[in-house]
């Protein structure tokens, strides 16, 4: 599905450079990327999700904000399919791939994942790690995929080294790389930024916005959606264009005017 | 440069003179035996036996028969780990919360001597035999479980049966060390079964290889299970040629062979052995934290179904076999009331081996977790290489060292030669318990303490506590280890006091009977409950990191 995605991104490059990125975000957010549905989940006696439900639409950029503990991850998991949720359900593009006895496998959901600790794959290069997360393709589309992943991530030279050799702003770098690697439809970052200086932070911010917020298909397809789930409002509202916050098990929307979706949902 | 306080100076010159007091220790009762056969094999090769260097050459019937023992004990480990990895994704991915909870229970079934285990398969094999003999249909096959169970096939088979719960807990040592979130990562743009083999085998394999070279080790110096099936192996004609000559130089030179296979092992294993006590996992953090269940493909679940039910096996046929052969309780307790003296014995002497264990240990472990690194580059060697020397070998070594004139000679022939037998044996094991639990520990709690000026204190609440799991759990293996120990005890124990275990062996020779399953129940009982003891030990420290 990822490789297919990947492809059908490619095709569609040179339409959408000429209907500019803007317009197509437009046209795209028409549709219902993801759609989470009442769902809960509890660790042990504890409720992290109470009924959570949210919206999002193709093309979208949603952050999800709240304190540590809040169920932000758990949310995030849920919709990778890493967790399953006890009740409630989460579709993609229209397919349900979580409900009631049904879970599909995570690599079968067309997402891309930045993870908290960046999880690098440390028996492999920066090159094969990014060619891991391209299963489907063929050996030149990979290998030019890659090279472009590498260039618009300042990553060149970077291919052959193994992730401990790393600077931090490298590792983050390369697993923002890995993540778009299959071209996902939607695109899933869980704290992208943490354990960085301030300096680093700003330099990296500015790099995750330009590639989110660019999308001409070249790494981020026009209508690819986006999760970041982050405690920092800084990194929510420069990533994202609408704000949830999680609050109770519950997603409140923080930025009004943008979209009704959390109130769609629940209808 | 700030020079040090008075108080701080004193705390520093103690905790040196405790670590110099533990390390002559290990040199003396670990390395000891060894090094005093060394020493007397150098000194009868200059005085003119230079022509029995050629016993360090493997002719004659002597090459093929050490391919033999490399084969059964390599095969054995091989298929004893294939089966173990099966069975630790099974129990890894388990959705059962019994199951979860419970999955480090296996590893409480490891110490049981394999020559017990041999005892039951005996009794299983009888069995079947027996209930095949009813049915007219397959009457002529009712010799063919017996005859499966005898010579190389009948090793090789309990060798892979009695090593299995070792392969399963190591393997899901190795399986569970992985980072959850590296493998998560792989899961959202692979499936299972590719990540499986691209991302958690190679990361668990430095670990898996440790295992397999630990298990080919054991199963190399094990002589116990193929002399019992008559199937000869290169350990046995070791304690057999000092049983001839009575030479310990002849002894070590003849099995040189096999000790240099043993250390290549433990060599080219080390960097598995090291990366697994030092691996991430065992910190606090993030690495405990498990990776989301998997849902494996069918096929998958077919081979994971295989090394389950092989395990399942194990521990039905011999708690079976054991209860089956012992007949009743009351024959039981005939049995041991018939040991009593070596059972009390026995008891005596793997409580002391496992307390003498735990100081080495703990200074040993130290040493290896926070000393330089070139101290550490001695150390590991001389820590781990002791595991590939033959147990009929350490007895001799231990003979050598102290049947001298006093006041060396006042040890040799008493009741304390069975503790040392067993401290050389099993202290390198204990030491590396206690190293693993140390890295589990964060480093910053030994440092805070160090602030705090009251030494005594510091030790008894806070570094013993601390280190409390990891030392019982080391206690406990040596203790269940040191019941079931043979090989060197059989040549050092003092004239008229015998272990359980020389008494179980002897009568193993006659064949199976009431008594000796009896003996083999009651041992395998306290094996077990030292092995649940360490094993709750290392489930406490789990849970407690979580």
């Amino acid at each position: 599905m990822a490789a297919g995605d990947e492809m059908s991104g490619e095709r569609n490059h040179d339409s959408n450079n000429a209907l500019g990125a803007r317009e197509a975000i437009a046209r795209a957010s028409t549709i219902h990327r993801l759609v989470v549905r009442d769902v809960e989940k509890s660790l042990g006696a504890r409720k992290i999700l109470a009924g959570t439900s949210m919206q999002v639409g193709a093309g979208e950029s949603v952050a999800i904000r709240g304190r540590s503990g809040s169920g932000k991850t758990t949310l995030l998991r849920i919709i990778a399919g890493l967790e399953t949720p006890d009740a409630g359900t989460v579709a993609i593009d229209g397919h349900a791939v979580s409900g009631p006895g049904r879970a599909d496998a995570p690599s079968r959901r067309g997402i891309g994942m930045v993870f908290q600790g960046s999880a690098l794959w440390p028996h492999m290069t920066v090159a094969a790690n990014l060619r891991f997360a391209m299963p489907g393709l063929d050996r030149a589309a990979v290998a030019a995929r890659t090279s472009t992943l590498l260039a618009h991530l300042e990553l060149d030279g970077l291919g052959d080294r193994y992730p401990d050799t790393l600077s931090g702003g490298e590792v983050h770098r390369v697993a923002l790389a890995r993540a778009l690697a299959p071209g996902p439809q939607l695109l899933l970052m869980d704290e992208p930024l943490t354990h960085l200086d301030a300096e680093l932070r700003e330099e990296m911010l500015q790099l995750f916005e330009r590639i989110i917020q660019r999308r001409d298909g070249e790494l981020v397809a026009p209508d690819a959606s986006v999760i970041v789930v982050t405690h920092d409002p800084v990194v929510a509202e420069r990533l994202a264009s609408r704000v949830l916050v999680l609050m109770n098990g519950r997603l409140e929307q923080d930025v009004p005017g943008q979209s009704t979706s959390v109130e769609e949902a629940r209808g | 440069m700030i020079a040090p306080s008075g108080a701080l100076r004193f705390r520093l010159s103690v905790k040196h003179a405790i670590s110099g007091v533990a390390v002559l220790g290990w040199l003396a009762l670990v390395l000891g035996p060894v090094a005093a056969l060394a020493v007397e094999t150098v000194q009868r090769l200059l005085v003119g036996h230079r022509d029995w260097l050629a016993l360090a050459v493997p002719t004659g019937n002597r090459g093929p028969l050490l391919g033999r023992s490399v084969a059964l004990a390599g095969g054995s480990a091989l298929v004893a780990l294939l089966l173990g990895v099966l069975a630790a994704t099974a129990l890894a991915s388990a959705r059962r919360p019994l199951v979860r909870r419970w999955r480090w229970a296996v590893l409480a079934f490891a110490p049981i001597p394999p020559y017990i285990q041999a005892l039951a398969w005996d009794t299983a094999a009888a069995g079947a035999g027996r209930t095949l003999s009813r049915v007219p249909a397959l009457e002529s096959f009712s010799n063919l479980p017996s005859r499966v169970i005898e010579g190389g096939s009948g090793s090789a088979w309990v060798l892979v049966m009695a090593y299995l719960p070792l392969a399963v807990g190591l393997a899901l040592l190795a399986i569970e060390s992985v980072p959850a979130d590296v493998v998560e990562a792989g899961r959202v743009v692979r499936g299972e079964i590719v990540v499986f083999g691209r991302i958690v085998l190679p990361l668990a394999a430095p670990m898996l290889f440790a295992a397999g070279g630990l298990l080919f080790i054991l199963g190399l110096l094990d002589y116990s299970v193929p002399t019992l099936y008559q199937f000869p192996v290169y350990a046995l004609a070791v304690f057999a040629e000092f049983d001839a000559y009575h030479q310990p130089a002849r002894a070590l030179l003849y099995a040189a062979p096999l000790i240099a296979i043993a250390m290549m092992a433990v060599l080219v294993t080390q960097t598995g052995l090291r990366r697994a006590a030092a691996s991430p996992a065992w910190r606090l953090g993030e690495a405990t934290r498990r990776a989301s269940l998997p849902s494996w493909p069918i096929a998958f679940r077919a081979a994971q179904a295989v090394g389950l039910l092989a395990l399942a096996l194990h521990v039905v046929v011999l708690l079976g076999g054991l209860v089956a052969g012992a007949g009743s309780v009351r024959l039981v307790l005939a049995a041991v009331g018939s040991a009593w003296d070596e059972v009390v014995f026995t008891l005596g002497v793997a409580v002391v081996a496992a307390l003498l264990c735990l100081p080495l240990a703990a200074a040993v472990s130290a040493a290896l977790a926070g000393g330089r690194t070139s101290v550490r580059a001695i150390a590991w060697p001389l820590v781990i290489l002791p595991l590939a020397v033959p147990a009929p070998l350490i007895g001799v070594g231990l003979i050598t060292l102290w049947n001298r004139s006093w006041p060396l000679g006042e040890v040799y022939g008493s009741e304390a030669m069975p503790v040392l037998a067993a401290v050389a044996r099993f202290a390198p094991l204990a030491a590396l318990i206690v190293l693993a639990h140390r890295r589990r520990l964060d480093p910053l709690l030994f440092d805070a303490v160090q602030l705090v000026d009251r030494p005594v204190a510091a030790i008894w609440q806070v570094r013993l506590p601390l280190l409390a799991p990891g030392l019982i759990a080391a206690g406990a293996v040596t203790f269940a280890l040191t019941l079931g120990e043979l090989g060197a005890t059989l040549l050092v124990a003092p004239p008229g006091r015998g272990t359980l275990t020389m008494r179980i062996y002897n009568y193993l020779h006659y064949g199976s009977t009431d008594a000796v399953a009896g003996l083999c129940l009651a041992m395998a009982a306290g094996t077990l409950v030292a092995g649940a003891l360490a094993v709750g030990a290392l489930s406490g420290w789990r849970r407690g990191m979580r």
